[in-house]
């Protein structure tokens, strides 16, 4: 406890000036990112990863994690003004935001979507402070079969990422091993896959993966579907009506926000699934007087803006601690981490406690700043909703492909990207989700090396080595749980189509 | 193609890289692996993984035969014909870029794929293409302290 709150006591001496500048910046790109439909978090925090790499740690987590925070919430404008979720987790603000909106209430329903977006993230950065040293310091006593365990859980999450089809979530995840595996072995030296190039040999880099799988593949989806832009006329400002929720309604905001941090915790599930739980509990405790909910409820907009805000916080526990990343965005923060040459885990908290405070501090301020910001450039952000679709797809595809360069200034790593588009393009027309490709090819180095190592201490004898080892038993049933949930989910709908 | 067609044909597709990866795991050199390796070395890893996958991707190709979705969009011939354009176009910048440098390939690229993605007013695709650029050459040049290619023009000499 004492280490919590001398965490948190040191946060002004942890961020310099030009790391609170990236904050804000990443903050204000991520509320335009959130907000535009058919751009998102995630792209962004694809996009922006080739200029995270002249940066120092904190900085580059400082301007990944804004847009994360302000993706998050960025949604929630255009839901609330257009009708439209910017991001599939304002789904569910959506149902009595824009009711509100409607009837001429916008102020109100974009200020408490601000401010319990800043609740939910406040509070899920001090549980993060809280639990994610104490998940590392059990954590640093594993050894290798542990964190091939450890590894192989974050793989079968893949599963619960992937939304539709389990099966396809899982082959992309082991095409993302596959592809992890292209290059030097790490072991032998010897070459897998390089087809003789030396560019090969260093293996798959993830900016051109990540850039080419998201941002040219959804650019390629675009010229083939565009999207349409609706108008927008709404005269939005703050509301110090929405401040008042904060006395009248406290435990909706704290509710909600634990069950976001809880659900973020949770590897695969995500925020939709956090901001529908939450507004279903809100229901629940529902006040006679209120409007119904998906009418313009203040607590329905409080209950999804306040869980799907605290899932980042919940998401990056087990991330930092354990080196499992349970959501698409948090596995690119974790590649983002990795191209600074910086492997989360356990072993991060030990050799990199300052780049670990400076990311908790970087999380309860932005989650802070997110009001000011919010508030401050609404009218701005509902303008920039008015621009022309392809004006901003020709600004992804520009960054994209100038940005993936500027890495390394090498002309392959573009033939990567497109090569990387092509995949992610087919992928997304065969209905296979791209997410889990990212989860497979971040985990795919730690799970090598530590199955690799297990399997030499073992002496191949990997039955009778894990048998004596309760952790790593633990962690294969809780896999096995993992494996077996989609087959339940697929028996109740063949039983009940059997039925009608 | 209809629904179920594509669902086959996407799994036998994967089921055929599959195999294809897997005849090349039998390149991989062994003369420097020690012998403990056997079992997880640099040729069982990429096997067990294709192993995984051609498991997967049976049950895919039975589960599109017996159970076909219908969540896939029906893809029109004239939209793919645009997709193939800007795959060109995009391949035609990789080509050029570093020969022609940022000025010339640049503000093209962003022009044209503003017209792929159905630009109506020709003079501002003109404007957001010079414009971005320009912003974008200043973030790198300035901003990141990046080079860019410089082909045919030195940068230093247009600022």
């Amino acid at each position: 406890m004492t280490d919590f709150f001398q965490t948190l006591a040191s946060f002004p001496s942890l961020l310099s000036g030009i790391q609170l500048m990236f904050l804000v910046v990443g903050i204000a790109a991520g509320v335009v990112i959130g907000a535009l439909p058919g751009v998102g978090p995630l792209l962004g925090v694809v996009m922006a990863i080739p200029f995270t790499f002249y940066m120092d740690p904190v900085s580059s987590m400082a301007l990944l994690m804004g847009i994360y925070q302000g993706g998050s919430y960025g949604g929630a404008l255009s839901a609330t003004v257009i009708g439209i979720p910017g991001t599939p987790m304002a789904a569910a603000t959506l149902l009595d935001a824009h009711p509100m909106a409607l009837r001429g209430k916008a102020s109100y329903a974009v200020t408490l979507a601000t401010l319990a977006s800043c609740i939910g993230g406040v509070i899920s950065g001090l549980v993060l402070i809280a639990v994610a040293p104490a998940l590392a310091a059990f954590a640093i006593k594993f050894g290798p079969a542990e964190a091939a365990a450890f590894a192989l859980l974050g793989l079968t999450t893949i599963g619960a990422l992937s939304g539709g089809s389990a099966l396809k979530g899982w082959m992309m995840g082991l095409l993302g091993l596959l592809i992890a595996a292209i290059g030097l072995d790490p072991v032998s030296g010897e070459s897998r896959f390089t087809f003789g190039s030396l560019y090969l040999d260093s293996g798959i880099a993830l900016v051109p993966l990540l850039v080419g799988l998201f941002s040219i593949s959804e650019i390629l989806r675009q010229v083939e579907k565009p999207i349409r832009v609706h108008d927008t006329s709404s005269n939005v400002s703050a509301s110090a009506d929405a401040f008042r929720t904060l006395i009248k309604r406290p435990f909706n905001y704290l509710r909600s926000s634990t069950l976001g941090v809880f659900i973020g915790i949770l590897p695969g599930i995500g925020g939709v699934t956090a901001a529908f739980l939450s507004y279903r509990a809100a229901m629940i405790f529902k006040k006679p007087a209120d409007p119904e909910f998906g009418d313009g409820n203040t607590d329905g907009v409080i209950a999804s803006e306040a869980a799907n805000s605290a899932v980042a916080g919940g998401a990056l526990i087990p991330m930092l601690a354990l080196a499992i990343p349970g959501d698409p965005i948090v596995a690119v923060l974790m590649g983002g981490l990795m191209v600074q040459a910086i492997q989360p885990g356990p072993g991060m908290f030990l050799n990199h406690p300052e780049i670990i405070d400076g990311i908790f501090a970087v999380f309860i301020l932005g989650a802070i700043l997110l009001l000011p910001i919010g508030l401050l450039f609404v009218r701005l952000i509902i303008r920039l909703l008015r621009l022309p679709q392809w004006s901003i797809m020709c600004v992804v595809l520009m960054v994209s492909v100038v940005g993936t360069y500027s890495v390394s200034r090498e002309v392959l790593d573009i033939w990567t990207l497109i090569a990387f588009g092509v995949v992610g393009y087919l992928l997304r027309k065969a209905d296979y989700p791209l997410a889990p490709i990212v989860v497979g090819f971040v985990l795919g180095p730690i799970f090598e090396k530590n199955f690799r190592r297990t399997g030499l201490i073992s002496q191949g004898d990997f039955v009778g080595f894990i048998a004596d080892r309760p952790i790593t038993l633990a962690v294969l049933a809780l896999i096995l749980v993992f494996l077996a949930l989609p087959l339940f989910r697929y028996l109740p709908a063949r039983s009940g189509r059997k039925t009608s | 193609m209809n629904l179920q067609q594509r669902e086959v044909f996407g799994a036998a597709a994967l089921l055929a890289i599959v195999a294809f990866f897997f005849y090349l795991t039998s390149q991989i050199d062994l003369a420097f692996s020690f012998d403990l390796e056997k079992f997880t070395g640099p040729r069982a890893y990429p096997r067990i993984i294709l192993g995984a996958m051609s498991f997967i991707g049976l049950l895919l190709l039975c589960q599109a035969w017996i159970s076909p979705k219908d969540r896939l969009e029906k893809t029109s011939w004239s939209n793919l014909r645009l997709v193939g354009f800007a795959l060109t176009l995009i391949t035609l910048f990789a080509s050029l870029f570093e020969p022609l440098g940022y000025l010339l390939t640049v503000p093209p690229l962003v022009f044209v794929a503003a017209l792929l993605n159905r630009a109506e007013n020709l003079r501002a695709a003109l404007l957001v293409a010079i414009a971005a650029s320009l912003t974008l050459l200043i973030v790198f040049r300035y901003g990141l302290n990046t080079v860019l290619p410089e082909g045919i023009f030195a940068i230093d000499q247009v600022f």
